[in-house]
């Protein structure tokens, strides 16, 4: 009777990981549904950033102002319900104004001594606005916390609270006064994603919605319980051989000295994607299959995740920076190779 | 679970098909270079190129697709089949993944066999689309059209052997045809070496040939020359051309006098060389460019036997033009064509006293030994031996006249 009642118990345990991943989508949903009542005419952009916070990854917003990048990243904060904090970057912005400073405090008995003070960065959600305006010294400082998830001060390392998710904007425009993210910060991005201007139905809803007595809020609709399994579930979900080989071939591909890149990229990149690439385009997959009800990665998502996990792992040439094609088609260009090899 | 072994079915079933598949077009493809390849051969053959090396490129070649072909046999990988299966009914590379779960440990590999097992049963492999074999058979259809035509057209086919037997079977195919129309008619392409008892003339002519004055004609004319050092054959013309210097073949036409037209197939005859002044014509028949149409590759028609009735030259040339250096190596040795004409001598030395020698008048001592200083091919002069050789050793018919 044995066999039986191990037969019945992996059933049950089969039925729970299923109703995981049912809620998982359930989840998603929910936050999605709660951000676009606030956010209007970016359901892609909002899927692809909560994909990303799934991925435990941090997401680079660009676009011109006014187009609602901080009001996605506020309202994202306030569905989520995690403490946020929010740093606009200036010039003059100095690493310890982000992760914190040892400070001289007196303590009730008269005693002096040095105290960690934190900053913003130890917060669950960090929206840096204006990520380019903020000094190569304060852009190293936010890269460290970024890739490690601690902050090193005064020879102590703090580690941030988990989950920790960056949300920075920048504008692609205005470059004056501006410090351009250095290849290997912007590479610790695991999304790039651009903030279009919305059709004319999307921004009449935007004004309907914006211009009126009460400005829309969105409520917490997830508990922490639920973020947490919403953060696990994607690591679990198989991938198979030929998926992990397309999505290398596909960073490959994006290399102007590798063979199997295409002619444009050979003739307009001056270096392709990292293996960071390769690694946002299957963890991407695996929430975007989730998403879809499978328990395993498929090309599709591989295709869905190409722009924005490898637009911004794409340096141009200056053939590249002079041409028309920009980093999405080039991007492209490597996927369709790959996609027709194959 | 039950999930793993349905989609283990599923795939091998479609394994099997798929290996089925590539079977067939790699027999379809073995057909149709098989049948290409016969259509270089005939076309070669057609067209008188060498066949005998192209026959082992074709015996290679085939080789080469009989072990592709096996190689096709090679059951397709079930992941191969996977992937097929994936694409096509857009199961989100499902079974590819289930494929690679067998046998894992965890909940999710189980979760995920199992949702693949219930998108696997509504797959009907029956309606995978069949690799389209359209090309392969067409490619099979023109080819044994090809070959058809070719072989159709082809002087070995049954039909022509029929009118070329007939030919030759014909009396007046042996006295009366000159090689060139035999040539220029049955187009026949030069013949591999025949044996010798094939080039013997038959009927008339035979029976002129085999006149002891004609022996002894020949045997005064050949016999009384000085083996000369083989040269490698310089003297023989490539690509089977009759020597040029050979005066052997318009000598023994017109020994005969019948029939001793020029086999060329350019249908040039030689000018007729009077009796009297035969070394002297034969020098200008060296010099005449129409020699050099002697029956190398003009001998076209002895496989029937009635090139010869271009007398010996069309069966000297063809014998030097199929063996040229054969027979320039085996007389290399002046010493051993010494012995051999010493050897045949005896036999062919005494003329008949039967036959009168006015009726067919040796050359002249002068102009035969001029001629022969001139250097008469020693493959020739070996080809000619052994021709008289074998004559003499064939049993006699008596001339009914």
């Amino acid at each position: 009777m044995k066999p039986a009642r191990d037969t019945v118990s992996v059933e049950a345990e089969l039925q729970e990981l299923e109703s995981r991943c049912e809620r998982f989508r359930t989840i998603f949903r929910r936050i999605q549904a709660a951000i676009e009542r606030t956010v209007v005419g970016q359901p892609a952009t909002v899927e692809a950033m909560l994909i990303a916070l799934c991925s435990r990854g941090h997401v680079l917003l660009e676009g011109v102002p006014g187009l609602g990048k901080t009001l996605l990243v506020k309202t994202l904060a306030a569905a989520l319900g995690l403490p946020h904090a929010r740093i606009q970057c200036t010039p003059d912005l100095m690493p310890a104004d982000i992760t914190g400073t040892l400070a001289l405090v007196e303590s009730s008995d008269g005693r002096r001594s040095f105290a960690f003070q934190h900053g913003p960065l130890f917060a669950n959600l960090v929206h840096v606005d204006e990520i380019n305006r903020a000094t190569p010294k304060t852009q190293a400082a936010l890269l460290e916390a970024m890739q490690e998830r601690v902050v090193s001060v005064g020879g102590q390392t703090h580690p941030l609270p988990d989950p920790f998710f960056v949300l920075a904007t920048q504008n692609p425009i205005e470059m004056e006064g501006t410090f351009p993210l250095p290849e290997a910060e912007m590479d610790r991005f695991f999304y790039k994603l651009r903030v279009e201007m919305p059709p004319t139905e999307t921004l009449v809803d935007i004004l309907r919605l914006t211009t009126g007595a009460v400005s829309p809020s969105a409520p917490s609709v997830v508990t922490a319980e639920e973020l947490t399994e919403l953060l696990a579930l994607p690591r679990e979900v198989l991938v198979a051989d030929d998926v992990y080989r397309r999505a290398a071939r596909i960073v490959r591909a994006t290399h102007p000295t590798c063979p199997e890149a295409p002619d444009v990229v050979k003739r307009c990149v001056r270096l392709g994607a990292s293996p960071r690439g390769a690694q946002a385009l299957i963890l991407g997959g695996k929430a975007k299959a989730l998403l879809a009800g499978r328990f395993n990665v498929a090309h599709a998502d591989l295709d869905a995740m190409i722009l924005p996990a490898l637009r911004h792992r794409i340096l141009l040439s200056l053939d590249g920076e002079g041409g028309e094609e920009g980093a999405d088609a080039l991007a492209h260009a490597a996927a369709e190779r790959v996609r027709n090899e194959t | 679970m039950s999930e793993a072994p349905a989609i283990q079915r599923l795939l091998a079933r479609t394994a099997r098909r798929l290996t089925l598949r590539r079977a067939m077009r790699q027999a379809l493809r073995g057909a149709a270079t098989a049948s290409g390849l016969a259509c270089v051969g005939l076309f070669a053959s057609r067209i008188g190129l060498e066949t005998g090396p192209m026959a082992l490129w074709v015996c290679l070649v085939a080789a080469g697709y009989v072990l592709a072909f096996l190689g096709g046999f090679h059951r397709v990988p079930v992941l191969h089949a996977a992937r097929l299966l994936d694409a096509h009914f857009g199961l989100g590379e499902r079974l590819v993944t289930a494929a690679e779960s067998f046998g894992q440990p965890g909940l999710m590999p189980q979760l995920m066999l199992r949702d693949a097992a219930q998108r696997a049963a509504r797959v009907d492999v029956r309606r995978l689309p069949a690799d389209p074999l359209g090309g392969e058979t067409l490619l099979l259809i023109l080819a044994l059209i090809a070959g058809a035509v070719l072989w159709s057209l082809q002087p070995d086919s049954p039909a022509a052997s029929a009118r070329v037997t007939q030919q030759a079977g014909s009396p007046d195919a042996v006295a009366g045809e000159t090689p060139a129309e035999s040539a220029s008619a049955s187009a026949t392409p030069p013949p591999s070496r025949p044996g010798l008892e094939q080039q013997r003339p038959s009927g008339a002519l035979r029976r002129a040939l085999d006149g002891d004055a004609a022996r002894a004609a020949l045997d005064q004319s050949l016999l009384a020359s000085d083996p000369k050092p083989a040269n490698s054959g310089e003297r023989v013309a490539p690509g089977g051309q009759a020597p040029q210097e050979s005066g052997v073949g318009p000598t023994r036409a017109s020994s005969t006098g019948e029939g001793g037209q020029d086999p060329s197939p350019t249908g040039r005859v030689p000018p007729r060389v009077p009796d009297s002044d035969r070394g002297a014509s034969r020098a200008a028949f060296h010099r005449d460019p129409a020699m050099n149409d002697l029956p190398g590759s003009g001998g076209a028609a002895q496989p029937s036997g009635q090139a010869l009735s271009s007398a010996h030259a069309a069966g000297a040339g063809s014998a030097i033009s199929g063996h040229g250096s054969h027979a320039t190596a085996g007389v290399s040795d002046p010493g051993q064509e010494a012995r051999a004409r010493s050897t045949i001598r005896p036999s062919l030395d005494p003329p008949s006293e039967a036959t009168p020698a006015a009726a067919v008048p040796a050359p002249a001592a002068s102009a035969s030994g001029a001629f022969l200083r001139t250097g008469v091919p020693p493959a020739l002069r070996d080809y000619v031996l052994r021709y008289f050789h074998a004559l003499q050793a064939s049993p006699r018919q008596e001339d009914p006249s």
